[in-house]
């Protein structure tokens, strides 16, 4: 979660042209999910989803996020954790 | 039985063949979400359990983009709204004009917290949605604007059409006052 944190800070701090603060999650800048979006994934203790209206973001205990569009589960983002494996891959 | 629960079992009850599945969040008082599909009409409800239900057809936003089209406080409301959307095949927009109560409600904020953000008191913003502007004064009005993720802006309309005022926070010079000659 820290990393999608630090991905989502950088690129909006370089691309949205709106300061950093997330006392004000009004402002149009994106932030990160926030906690009270999390829901248990079954069966999965190293995953965390977050909801949003339209997107589904998925967090693995390894670093992995995966981003899905509601719905269609179009994926969006993809990233590997540090070990290299994804939200969805098995762990050899 | 909660309310979105509650939403769910109605429009099961009406709507035949609707397919509703709830997104309980692992907090029960965060906010929950119902995905609603009807052949090819879709609508993703969010209910918060203080403030009330968000309706929007299914759409694929932008990351991040939160906001309901629209905003019902009330169960029935809901109900009867996304009962005709799926119906009708009905889609949500987000409205052109609002006042500042119902702004605030499509944003899922509570007047404590727009107040918080704004750093004025509660009854601060219960007064200006009550009473308008004219009761707050313009500064505390944009600050509410910015909290809400936009920006004031002021305009006169004249017979022919309408010019923006420049506010002084805009103005490139604090201490020349903008011109209005020229205009009539």
């Amino acid at each position: 979660m820290q990393q999608i944190v630090r991905i989502l800070t950088d690129v909006e701090d370089e691309l949205s042209g709106v300061p950093n603060d997330p006392a004000a999650w009004l402002d149009g800048r994106l932030y990160p999910p926030k906690a009270d979006a999390k829901r248990e994934v079954p069966g999965r203790p190293d995953l965390e989803r977050y909801r949003s209206r339209d997107h589904n973001t998925f967090v693995r205990a390894n670093g992995a996020i995966r981003i899905e569009v509601v719905g269609t589960r179009e994926v969006v983002f993809d990233k590997p954790g540090a070990s290299g494996v994804r939200v969805f891959e098995n762990e050899d | 039985m909660n309310r979105i629960e509650e939403l769910r079992e109605r429009l099961r009850g009406r709507v035949p063949g609707v397919q509703a599945e709830l997104d309980p969040p692992a907090n029960p008082t965060a906010p929950w979400f119902l995905d609603v599909r009807l052949g090819k009409n879709a609508v993703v409800v969010e209910w918060r359990p203080v403030l009330g239900f968000g309706v929007s057809s299914r759409r694929g936003g932008p990351y991040g983009d939160d906001s309901p089209d629209e905003f019902f406080p009330q169960l029935d409301g809901a109900f009867e709204r996304v009962v005709e959307l799926l119906t009708q095949g009905k889609r949500t927009a987000p409205p052109a004009r609002l006042d500042l109560k119902a702004m605030r409600e499509r944003k899922f904020v509570t007047q404590e917290e727009l107040a918080a953000l704004v750093g004025v008191k509660q009854g601060t913003i219960s007064k200006l949605e009550r009473r308008g502007a004219e009761e707050v004064g313009i500064g505390v009005l944009r600050s509410v604007a910015r909290a809400l993720g936009g920006e004031l802006e002021v305009s006169v309309r004249f017979a022919e059409r309408s010019v923006a005022v420049v506010l002084n926070s805009e103005r490139p010079d604090a201490q020349e006052p903008p011109s209005v000659r020229g205009w009539k």
